[in-house]
Parts: C-alpha cells; sequence; structure tokens
C-alpha cells in the first residue's frame, strides 16, 4: 500500500497537479473504510450501486463510538512522501455515511447522522492537530433526500465545528438546486462539484457562490481523454460566474474505476487545459493565490 | 375472500460469482458463451430460490439488467447512454437515456430472447409446473421520459406516446410470442410526484389501451412514493395488476376502502431498502386488512426492486414472504 501511495503522488507531481492526495489507496470504498474502522457496524454483504459495481454496505447495529484515528496516518505518510506542501485529506461525512448505510439500532436517521458527526468531528481535529491543511468531506448522498436537508446540513457543520483547516465540500451525482439555499449556511471553504459528467449543464446554480468552486471537469466514469482546448474552455465558462481566484480545478470525482494509464492521462490534460487557462490569466497580473481556509 | 400469492417484484441482487464473471467479460478475459453459462446458471439458482420458498409469481430477478433502463435503451435508436444519475433517493445510479432523435426499438433486441430462455430454464426447474409464472420487466413511459435527458422531443407528450408504440408496443409483442402473461411494468414516477397530474392520466391510459389491446396482464409496478396520493391514476388501472410500495404508503389504512375498487393488488409490504428482516406480525396485520377487501387477488410482494440489498439479506426475505403467505393460505396465521 506505501508503494502504491508513493506511486500516486509521483504520478500526480509528475503530471503537475499542484494539491495532489494518496488516491485514497488504502480504501476499498469511501463508506465501507470507515465503517470497518468505527464501532457498532455490521457487513451483510455487497450492493450494487451502478453496472456491475458493489459496495459492502454496512449496518449499523449498535451504537457507534471512535475507536482511533482513522485517515491521521494516511495523510503523514502521504506528507512525508511529496514534494508539494499542500496536500488534500479526504473524508467521508456524516450524512453519507448514514444515508450509506442500513440503519438497524438508532431510532432515527437524523440521530444516527449527528452521532456520525460527533465522530468526523473528532476525526478532523485529530487531522489539524498533526498539521492537515485541506480536507474534503465528501457528502455524494446530500441532496438525496430533500426533506433531510436541513438537518444534514446543521450535521455537517458540527463535523466541522471548531475545526480551523480549509474544508471542502463534495458533493457529485446529484441535484445541486437543492443544495444551492445552503451555500452560505455550511461552514465549508470551497464546494468540490461535478460538471463533466452531465456536459457542464447545470453551471449556473453556482452563480453568485460566495465560496471557492472545486469545478469538476474530468468524467470519471469515461474512458475517453479530455481535450485540454475542452477544458480550458470549461473553466473559462466557470469564470463567467466564479473569480479565479476563488477556483479550484479537479476531476469530478474519484478515478478508481478507470484503468491506471487513462486516469493519469486525464489528469494531464487537465493540467493541461489549467496552463492554457493560466496564460490568460497571468496577461492579467494573476498568477498565484493564497490558501484560504476561511472564505 | 381474495386469492392470496406471493410474489417477488422487479430486481434481484447479482450474485457475486455472476458479477464476477460479468467484470471479466467486459474485460475480455471470458468469452460471451462462459457468461451465456454464467447467466443460465444464476438464474436457475435463483428460480429454485423462488420455487423452494414458495413464491408464485417472479421475475427472473433482471440478472442482465444494469439499471432500470440498461441495457434496454442501447436497443433503441434516437437514444444514446448518458452519464450516471441517481436513482430516486438511492446510492444507486443509472446510465439515463439521451434523447437525440425519434425514438424507435431496434430489430435486434435480445430482451424477448432472454426472456424465452428464463422461461425455457423454468420450465426445467419445476418440471413444466403451470403453478408459477414468470414476469417480464420493463421501464414505463412515464418513468423513461422523466428519467431521460431530452433534447430532441419539444413536448415530453410526443416522447411518451413514441416510447409506447415504438419500444413498448413490439417488444410486448415480441414478449407474448415467448410465452410472456404477465409483464411488470417499472412505473415509480407516478408516485414519487414529479409529474403534472395530465401526464400521469395519459400515461396510465396509454399503458391501459396498449395491454387491453396486446391481450398480455399488465402488472403497473410503483414504488418509492406514496400510492394513496395517487390513487386517482392507479384506480384507471384497476382491472390490471397494480404493485403499490405500503412502505412509502403510511398513511393507506384512511385510504382501504379505495384499494377495494381494485381487481389485482399487489401489496409491497417486505422493505426492499432495509436489512431488518419483517416480523410475522406486522405482515400478518397486512395482509389480513387487506385480505378482507373486494379484490380478487392479493399479491404479496416486496417494495421495490431488490438491488438495494444484500444477496444474504434478499434471500432471507424471499424465504420469509414465501412462508409466511403459504402458512397464511393454510390459515396458519390469523
Amino acid at each position: 500500500m506505501d508503494d502504491a501511495v508513493i506511486t500516486v503522488l509521483r504520478e500526480h507531481e509528475e503530471v503537475g497537479i499542484d494539491i495532489p492526495s494518496d488516491g485514497e489507496m488504502r480504501r476499498d470504498e469511501m463508506v465501507e473504510y470507515f465503517a470497518e474502522r468505527i464501532r457498532g457496524f455490521k457487513f451483510y454483504g455487497p450492493v450494487r450501486v451502478w453496472g456491475n459495481h458493489f459496495f459492502r454496505k454496512p449496518a449499523v447495529v449498535n451504537k457507534l463510538s471512535y475507536i482511533e484515528p482513522i485517515v491521521v496516518d494516511e495523510y503523514l505518510f502521504a506528507r512525508r512522501h511529496t514534494l508539494r506542501p499542500i496536500i488534500k485529506v479526504t473524508i467521508t461525512g456524516p450524512y453519507t455515511i448514514a444515508d450509506w448505510s442500513f440503519n438497524e439500532y438508532y431510532e432515527s436517521k437524523e440521530e444516527l447522522t449527528f452521532e456520525l458527526a460527533g465522530i468526523v468531528n473528532t476525526e478532523l481535529r485529530k487531522l489539524e492537530e498533526v498539521g492537515a491543511t485541506y480536507v474534503q468531506v465528501d457528502e455524494p448522498a446530500l441532496t438525496t433526500h430533500a426533506s433531510e436537508m436541513e438537518w444534514a446540513v446543521q450535521a455537517i457543520n458540527k463535523a466541522v465545528e471548531g475545526v480551523n483547516v480549509k474544508v471542502g465540500l463534495h458533493v457529485c451525482y446529484s441535484n445541486y438546486m437543492l443544495l444551492k439555499p445552503y451555500f452560505d449556511i455550511l461552514n465549508v471553504t470551497q464546494y468540490a462539484l461535478e460538471f463533466a459528467n452531465r456536459g457542464f449543464r447545470d453551471l449556473e446554480i453556482v452563480k453568485g457562490l460566495s465560496k471557492e468552486l472545486g469545478f469538476g471537469v474530468i468524467d470519471v466514469h469515461n474512458k475517453a481523454v479530455e481535450e485540454p482546448e475542452h477544458v480550458a474552455k470549461a473553466i473559462l465558462k466557470a469564470m463567467e460566474y466564479v473569480n479565479p481566484e476563488y477556483l479550484y480545478i479537479n476531476p469530478d470525482c474519484g478515478l478508481k474505476l478507470l484503468p491506471r494509464d487513462i486516469a493519469k492521462a486525464k489528469l494531464r490534460a487537465m493540467v493541461e487545459g489549467v496552463k492554457i487557462v493560466r496564460r490568460e490569466l497571468s496577461k492579467r497580473g494573476l498568477t498565484q493565490i493564497p490558501l484560504h481556509t476561511k472564505v | 375472500m381474495a386469492r392470496i400469492y406471493a410474489a417477488v417484484v422487479g430486481s434481484f441482487p447479482r450474485p457475486r460469482g455472476l458479477a464476477r464473471l460479468v467484470g471479466r467479460f467486459n474485460s475480455g478475459k471470458i468469452d460471451y458463451e462462459k457468461l451465456e453459462l454464467g447467466y443460465e446458471k444464476y438464474t436457475q439458482r435463483l428460480f429454485k430460490l423462488f420455487i423452494s420458498a414458495s413464491i408464485e409469481y417472479f421475475t427472473d430477478g433482471m440478472l442482465r439488467w444494469d439499471d432500470v433502463f440498461n441495457p434496454l435503451i442501447g436497443y433503441v435508436d434516437g437514444l444514446r447512454v448518458d452519464g450516471l444519475y441517481r436513482f430516486y433517493e438511492n446510492n444507486f445510479f443509472f446510465r439515463a437515456p439521451q434523447v437525440v432523435g425519434r425514438i424507435k426499438l431496434v430489430g435486434n433486441c435480445p430482451i424477448p430472447d432472454w426472456y424465452g430462455n428464463s422461461k425455457r430454464i423454468l420450465n426445467e426447474v419445476a418440471g413444466n409446473s403451470k403453478s408459477y409464472v414468470l414476469k417480464a420487466v420493463l421501464p414505463g413511459p412515464l418513468t423513461f421520459a422523466l428519467n431521460s435527458v431530452n433534447e430532441y422531443y419539444s413536448d415530453i407528450v410526443d416522447l411518451i406516446n413514441d416510447y409506447v408504440y415504438n419500444v413498448l408496443q413490439p417488444l410486448v409483442k415480441e414478449l407474448k410470442h415467448r410465452g410472456a402473461e404477465v409483464v411488470e411494468v417499472h412505473e415509480p414516477e407516478l408516485t414519487y410526484g414529479r409529474a403534472d397530474s395530465r401526464l400521469k392520466f395519459y400515461d396510465v391510459e396509454l399503458l391501459s389501451k396498449l395491454f387491453t389491446e396486446l391481450g398480455v396482464r399488465l402488472w403497473l409496478q410503483t414504488y418509492f412514493g406514496d400510492a394513496c396520493s395517487a390513487l386517482n391514476y392507479l384506480l384507471y388501472l384497476a382491472r390490471h395488476i397494480v404493485g403499490v410500495d405500503l412502505i412509502a404508503s403510511k398513511d393507506y389504512s384512511r385510504y382501504l376502502n379505495y384499494f377495494s375498487e381494485f381487481n389485482s393488488l399487489a401489496i409491497g409490504i417486505y422493505n426492499s431498502r432495509s436489512t431488518l428482516v419483517e416480523r410475522k406480525r406486522s405482515v400478518g396485520w397486512y395482509i389480513s386488512r387487506f385480505a378482507k377487501l373486494h379484490v380478487n387477488e392479493i399479491f404479496v410482494a416486496n417494495n421495490a426492486p431488490m438491488d438495494f440489498l444484500p444477496e444474504i439479506i434478499a434471500v432471507r426475505k424471499v424465504r420469509k414472504l414465501g412462508r409466511f403467505v403459504k402458512s397464511f393460505k393454510a390459515g396458519g396465521v390469523k
């Protein structure tokens, strides 16, 4: 696993990614991994997510409790092995863990989610203690149940409470119209959203966004490698709504389902697309931005 | 007193062994013949489960389907297979139909042949017994239309119309030709609430007309939504079989009298989205209430496709369901 992480970091650096991650090499799946490390879960077997792809959907069968740091060692290892000053750590958010689990124990999903929010908060504080500066909370399920959004948002705020690092919130394959009303209510620095998969439809939802946008420009469910010019065009389109100093460029979502060579080629295309835009921006005197922890 | 049957609705979890075979086929490691043998083996295994559990109406588990639209949409002219979209409120995603031209079923759609093949397997497993009904499954027009990325039709009614007459009609005819007596049409949109009443009425009217004309029994299956809020539309199909999700219809007891107007009702009481296995007492309570209605047939079933469950739990629920209905019919449950 260590070798796999080092390889991913090198590949990220090689293609020119500014903020790499460890590619979640140690994780089979984003909910499974956390459920295996939190006391109170049980696994009955795999459940289909799409096509021929499955995950071991956990069931909550007892009161949940934090055992020990979950991703702190991952972060420390990645930091020791990258040449980049900043790395991004991903952690699955409380609502998504609750929504993607069977609940056999708690009276309500809300109660379960808030329990998980406390556990995620503990983990985020541990990450901050060891020096993490950029965390992405993954909440792909957030907009799934419109009627639960109010308390789901509060649970995420509980998870990030008192944490003074840059927090990106990743929501993908979702109805962003449901997310938009909460843009200012969620205490996060950035929204990392998927746009390539939907052909950059719905981009107008980020109009007036007062936080950073992590702009998804690479379709991770399609093996065709994007053209850098196509990426640049999409970024320029996003810049009609979001100022460039508030714009981060990323793939739509995790690349794990792609063959490695294609994933790398996609990241390279993304970086090349960014370079095209940067050349334009440098003509305007915009060359770099500081890392915001609060926007 | 209504006749009571045990039934399974929609998909069944694709077994791990079959998923491995599909994965190996997709990456070119095994040939089509080996994959087909896999489908044969796992379909046979599924039918053995249903029969041993005393399930009387069932599907082939939709083991060849990736979601309710695929692979069908790959065999329709005018459609492309678009990106992944969430399937209602689930951590389950489907490849959406992208409508780029006038839609029409292409000639080589294998779905009727797959049905014929499953029917043959069932006959082999059940020794040609007439006690079991194998349902074919197809997506409903409204569900298809509202989950499509429509870039061609200026009026969604035209899209629904073309789907019914250019896709469903030829498919149902072929299915009938292969021996299908009942076709389960999945129409969660009828109860989910995104469509306006004009579209819902149009949908049920077309479906009722189509299946009546073709002489095939329509099993209209709804899920993920409150059936009581859609009774206006569902009652239009009172002559057919109507499947309702009672887990999502919390207030159904207030509307029980309306349910009396149906000829055949499939009551979804085994929750396909929970690992908790239903208790005998609560299931018995449901069935007793519905059995008293002036309905000819009651199908006791799962409330939604079973793809949302681990296989081990789905097997457990199917066994409980069948055993319970059997003992209810024998008078063993009060």
